[in-house]
């Protein structure tokens, strides 16, 4: 029997400014749901399924549904951080499949760039057994993971800083992105040291951001827009919350998820046209190469260090510039959907892949364990 | 970022509560102590309520040997929360002699930090008020 998608996404959008500082968090992601319904001919009397997940708000549901005035019959806001709105993903498909609702808006949206002088929000709990020491999360974990990758494989500074100069051409073409200047190898080594190995140009920029992406039933999109993203396969997993429990400081829950995703939409890492993967950091990049299985394990320095990832390079990565150069809004998850389903409409003004048809959006959350990949693919587009 | 813990406040004492006050309680006492789990005869860190292998809800506090290894390190050169002004320093994670592993500052200078090396876990106040684990490498 042929396979089916599992759900389509009718609509993608993010809200009418996502630096407009005069809008709460709330405010901008409603703004980008009506938007993202409207593609789709739909209103928010259609949707009875609501997900998200915030920083900001206790109940985001429960707000966002106070804003948009939908009063869902499913409602979602498990957090497994960033990558939460790709988890939503499969929660969603889920829920449509087993009919506990018919038309599911994700959304999220974070002011952090405004509020990053007065402090960033969170609602971690006090992470007592690290804290005292004086980590500057989340940083840290990243470095200690970059530190180790560095001891086992021999990656080097140089070769994670082509990945943030990667990401600086792709936002150089991206006409949303309000940059122009490229970036170099030594710039990056060259910025501010913050946790050793990593620069300040290692790390994601700082924004504020919303978006929203609308998902149904493959069979209703169909009669709702003549361009749905179809969802063939999601996975989710995590291993840890403290850096402590991490299992293995170089490999990271993608190794379940990104095989997991593929074997549900039937493809195999050589039928990928574009990937989002999920850039809080350098080298969250690095490791999720190697273990969605793009390249060997430990083998991410080298395969990344000619440039594979720039614009024309051969492999097609975080086309909007990523977090590192076009947007990070605390979790990036919804971001890297917005970009895959651009990139699947063909409407990735400057940086479109050509003939795009399959997008791997992968995501991270906590200090890169917890992970949900997504295998997405463009309406004429089927598993052979 | 991925993830922002009280990103702009010092940490503070008395936030442990439970099993994470029973744990710094040992420190106040200049000892480090982890649980163990008796049936299944596993050390545990962080401490929990139950044994994530078996499932048992007896678990007991035991002494550490106070040697481990270095997993990895990274050095700070801009301090975190409750730390602005004591950047450069060095947090690792250590993998105890009894199997797990403990996330902490490693007291040398940079020079003396390497990965796979042997360290001694003592206790100290990083904060006034807040004795914990710390890692001193051992000379090689």
């Amino acid at each position: 029997m042929a396979r089916r998608p599992i759900a389509s996404i009718v609509g993608a959008a993010c809200s009418v400014d996502q630096d407009d500082a005069s809008l709460t968090p709330a405010a901008h992601a409603a703004q980008a749901g009506v938007r993202a319904l409207a593609q789709a001919g739909l209103t928010t009397r259609d949707v009875d399924g609501l997900f998200s997940a915030s920083a900001y708000y206790y109940l985001p549901t429960l707000t966002l549904g106070e804003h948009l005035g939908i009063t869902p019959s499913y409602s979602d806001s498990s957090n497994i951080g960033g990558c939460s709105f790709v988890a939503h993903l499969q929660h969603a498909a889920a829920a449509i499949a087993t009919g506990r609702c018919s038309v599911a808006l994700i959304a999220y949206a974070s002011t952090q760039g405004t509020d990053a002088a007065s402090g960033l929000r969170s609602m971690s709990e006090p992470l007592v057994y690290e804290a005292p020491h004086g980590p500057l999360w989340p940083v840290t974990g990243f470095a200690l993971r970059a530190q180790r990758h560095f001891h086992e494989f021999g990656t080097t500074s140089e070769q994670l800083a082509e990945i943030a100069v990667a990401a600086r051409e792709w936002a150089c073409l991206n006409p949303d992105v309000d940059v122009d200047q490229p970036l170099t190898v030594a710039d990056v080594v060259g910025s501010r040291m913050i946790c050793a190995p990593l620069h300040k140009l290692d790390c994601c920029l700082v924004t504020n951001g919303a978006g929203a992406v609308v998902v149904t039933a493959a069979d209703r999109a169909a009669d709702l827009v003549d361009d749905p993203v179809h969802v063939w396969g999601v996975a989710e997993a995590h291993d840890a919350r403290s850096v402590s429990s991490i299992p293995d400081l170089v490999r990271t829950p993608a190794t379940r998820t990104g095989p997991a995703a593929m074997r549900a939409a039937g493809i195999g890492i050589a039928d990928v046209d574009v990937f989002q993967l999920y850039d809080a950091f350098t080298i969250s990049v690095l490791l999720a190469l190697e273990d969605l299985g793009v390249c060997p394990k430990g083998e991410g320095g080298p395969f990344v260090q000619d440039g594979i990832l720039r614009p024309g390079g051969g492999l097609a990565v975080n086309t909007s510039g990523g977090g590192l150069s076009a947007r990070h809004p605390g979790m990036l998850g919804i971001h890297l959907l917005l970009e895959a389903v651009q990139q699947l409409r063909g409407t990735a003004t400057g940086r479109q892949v050509p003939d795009a048809a399959v997008a791997l959006v992968h995501g991270l959350g906590g200090v890169q364990t917890s992970a949900a990949t997504a295998v997405l693919g463009r309406s004429d587009w089927s598993p052979t | 970022m991925a993830d922002t813990a009280r990103a702009h406040e010092a940490p503070r004492r008395e936030d442990a509560r439970g099993e994470e006050a029973t744990f710094f309680g040992f420190c106040e006492a200049g000892e480090v102590r982890i649980q163990r789990c008796p049936a299944c005869a596993r050390h545990l860190y962080p401490p929990r309520g139950a044994c994530p292998d078996c499932g048992s809800v007896v678990l007991t506090w035991v002494p550490i040997s106070g040697g481990g290894t270095l997993y990895s390190f990274t050095v700070h050169h801009r301090g975190g929360p409750g730390f602005r002004d004591a950047a450069p320093y060095v947090i690792g994670i250590v993998e105890l002699d009894e199997g797990v592993r403990m996330l902490g500052r490693v007291l040398a200078d940079v020079d003396a930090v390497h990965i796979d090396g042997r360290v001694t876990v003592e206790v100290a106040e990083l904060l006034d008020g807040w004795p914990v684990p710390v890692f001193v490498p051992r000379a090689s």
